[in-house]
């Protein structure tokens, strides 16, 4: 049995993830609790209700500090094993793979996460949901993303999915005071638990009709598979599983509960990095697993995934962006616009498959575009919270913002036109690619006008919250003497995240030319 | 080699067992059945995948069964953790009694 | 091929022989008093005669949730088991002996897969899921 030193070498990130992940456990676990819940309780409105009011029970102030610095150490090795990945790696027996597409989206999703966890102690402490499993769940989730990034075999595409969804289920319940939160989870997890079935039933069939589950064994079997209608069986159910992950239309139906009841910097590490690592997910398998020359009908015919995924498309984007204008919350309103954004970095997936490798970059730059976007938009709704249990998240709260929080308002509106797709921001130049890159070919021209109409649609609900900011007086006086958490950390979060945003917009150049290097295995 | 007919029946058995399991999911109204059901269908898949593995002489089947029952036993887990903190804040866990965000 | 199999016998003897020795003992010299609760059903908790439909308090799911946990974790020794020569050994194999070079590879990973077991037991343990206290 060939076991190669190397391999552990070259997946050092994921496994940097998973033993800070475990020291983290552990700290949780024994270190001292120290109490601080007088000095918030102090600053709790007299209506706050009453389950809100006991006192805090502790906080481990450093454990934020270091999930971020163990978060900085994956980044640096993701860094240190660019050159490297220049050429693919199969690593653990062609288990996994090292090459610069995994490294990059890996890349993307410990960066949002990093945000996000900067973000997380201020909003945790005033919603006095501490708890210090937190930082742990959100790395051993990352971890998963990391395998399911870097998959080359079905098996560890469905335990990264697995992974990364553990993980996320329980982030979603932990505001386990909140009965939103709970419901959240429980939806959250009892579709995403009947997905997970699904997908593995996909695998099994998968594996009964080429024989194989390492991708590239199944790409070189598809012209000798035993049973068509297996085949094709298997290939839906694991699309299928795929589009519930990322939210796409009809398997989005969780996700606007979902990311209204989670907390909110949970609701922003959804959005960017698990999206994010099931977008990788996706295009291994149908890249790297379900294209080949040989058989072009698996991938172009007519029930080939690229018909399965443009339909998926046209529908994410344009019942997504009629379902957001209609929202007054906040959250729901992000959540139904990132069903929308679904749909179009499924464009992307679409023109994987006709147009071929040239619409990869555009496809990532896109992805790194909406990660950093909307970790962002979620850390300024955190930042904006009014007090235990009272989020920002009605529209006609925002009114008069940009008089009483000029700063935050002013990355909102950032945020918000990158989603929008103005320039300069990330979200302009994501569009603006991906759509010159589809229109290689012209079958997927009403694909990229469909796509085009709608992103003009959703800038009205866009603009509507940032009219809302600076054009309408606020009805009723805040709370006095409240102010709201962001603390040093939340406001750096929410910094670089804008940074991010408009770097990429002002110079999409650099980002564009690494998303270009990072090329899929196989 | 046994012939392949006589694994249809054990491939057949998986269909239907992920059916029922699938149709409990969407059907039933309490948590703990949809859990349950759930867990079927995670079964069904895993005989479905061990049955292809013996008709192709092939161990590969066999180890992903192997690591499909660690994550149904990781995801029951969870999954009853959430179903208990739901029934914490509600006192119920029909699924119907979930409507608190509905726009 | 018989010789092989003697020592399993022995312990099968030894092993058969001592419970019965040790039962024989208990009948003859231990002290016999019984009781309303000795007879009483005890250990798994609930009277065996009943409805089955009654409320379980939340502990014994917990417990029962956590020992399915690491009670499937331990299923993965199996495999581990039946490929440690095969883990250990650099070169080719003839048999179960090994021509190349030993390693402790199989051995270290086994300890990586433990120690995982053993932090998710230790903050089990710290945070007093298992117990009744």
């Amino acid at each position: 049995m060939s076991f190669d030193l190397e391999d552990l070498r070259r997946t050092a990130p994921l496994l940097l993830l998973s033993a800070a992940g475990l020291v983290l456990l552990l700290l949780e676990a024994f270190s001292r609790v120290r109490l601080i819940g007088r000095h918030y309780h102090k600053k709790l409105p007299p209506e706050t209700s009453e389950a809100y009011a006991v006192p805090l029970a502790g906080s481990r102030t450093y454990l934020m500090p270091l999930t971020v610095l163990f978060l900085a150490a994956a980044l640096g090795l993701v860094v240190w094993l660019w050159p490297e990945a220049a050429e693919p790696h199969y690593l653990y027996r062609r288990m996994l793979v090292l090459d610069r597409f995994g490294l990059l989206l890996s890349g993307v999703c410990i960066t949002a996460a990093a945000i996000g966890a900067l973000g997380a102690p201020a909003y945790l402490r005033e919603q006095r949901m501490e708890f210090g499993e937190y930082y742990a769940l959100l790395l051993l989730s990352l971890a998963g993303m990391v395998m399911l990034v870097s998959a080359a075999d079905l098996v560890s595409l469905l335990l990264g999915v697995e992974t990364m969804s553990l993980g996320a289920y329980v982030l979603t319940g932990s505001w386990r005071r909140s009965p939103r939160s709970s419901e959240a989870a429980m939806k959250y997890f009892l579709m995403g638990a009947f997905v997970s079935a699904i997908l593995l039933y996909g695998i099994a069939l998968i594996y009964g009709s080429t024989g194989t589950t390492e991708l590239a064994e199944v790409r070189a079997h598809l012209s000798e598979m035993r049973s068509a209608p297996v085949f094709y069986l298997g290939m839906f159910f694991l699309l299928a599983g795929l589009a519930f992950k990322i939210a796409a239309v009809p398997f989005h139906m969780w996700a606007p509960d979902v990311y209204e009841g989670a907390p909110t910097p949970v609701t922003g590490f959804m959005m960017a990095a698990v999206k994010t690592a099931a977008f990788g997910g996706l295009i291994r398998l149908c890249v790297g697993g379900l294209t080949s020359g040989r058989v072009p009908e698996v991938s172009t015919g007519p029930t080939g995934w690229v018909n399965v995924l443009f339909v998926l498309s046209a529908l994410s984007m344009t019942l997504g962006n009629l379902a957001a204008l209609r929202q007054e919350n906040i959250k729901r309103l992000l959540a139904y616009s990132s069903i929308a954004h679904a749909g179009y970095l499924l464009v992307g997936v679409v023109a994987l498959g006709v147009v071929g490798d040239a619409a990869r970059a555009p496809l990532i730059y896109y992805l790194l575009g909406y990660a950093v976007t909307v970790v962002g938009a979620m850390a300024v709704v955190a930042a904006l919270a009014m007090g235990p249990g009272q989020e920002r998240l009605p529209i006609e709260q925002w009114a008069g913002l940009g008089q009483r929080h000029p700063a935050m308002a002013l990355a909102m509106t950032l945020f918000l036109l990158s989603l929008g797709g103005f320039p300069p921001t990330a979200g302009f130049f994501g569009k603006f690619y991906l759509f010159r890159a589809a229109l290689q070919n012209p079958s997927l021209l009403l694909l990229v006008l469909l796509a085009i109409v709608n992103s003009l649609v959703s800038v009205y609900y866009y603009l509507r919250i940032v009219t809302a900011m600076y054009f309408r007086t606020p009805q009723e006086e805040e709370v006095e003497g409240h102010v709201p958490a962001a603390q040093g950390a939340l406001r750096l979060a929410v910094l670089l995240a804008a940074l991010l945003v408009l770097g990429l917009g002002v110079w999409p150049g650099w980002a564009a030319t690494v998303a270009e290097a990072a090329k899929l295995a196989g | 080699m046994l012939p392949l007919s006589y694994f249809n029946y054990y491939l057949a058995l998986g269909a239907v067992l992920f059916a029922i399991g699938a149709v409990g999911v969407i059907a039933r109204r309490n948590a703990l059945i949809a859990l349950m059901s759930v867990e079927l269908m995670l079964n069904a898949a895993n005989l479905t995948l061990v049955v292809f593995a013996r008709a192709q002489h092939d161990m590969r089947g066999q180890a992903v069964a192997f690591l499909t029952i660690a994550v149904a036993a990781a995801e029951a887990a969870v999954g009853l953790a959430i179903v208990v903190g739901v029934f914490r804040n509600r006192r119920s866990t029909q699924l119907d009694d979930l409507t608190m965000m509905k726009h | 091929m018989t010789v092989d199999y003697a020592p399993t016998l022995v312990a099968l003897l030894f092993g058969l022989g001592f419970s019965c020795l040790f039962m024989a003992l208990a009948v003859l010299f231990g002290p016999k008093r019984g009781g309303e609760t000795k007879l009483s059903p005890f250990e798994c908790g609930s009277d065996p005669i009943g409805s089955p439909r009654v409320r379980f308090s939340v502990k014994f799911y917990q417990v029962a949730i956590l020992f399915l946990i690491f009670d499937i974790e331990a299923a993965f020794l199996y495999p581990w088991a039946s490929q440690f020569r095969r883990l250990s050994c650099i070169g080719p194999m003839a048999g179960l002996s090994c021509l190349g070079t030993v390693t402790l590879f199989g051995f270290v990973e086994m300890l990586v897969f433990l120690g995982t077991l053993g932090v998710a037991l230790a903050y089990v343990w710290r945070k007093r899921a298992i117990g009744w206290g």
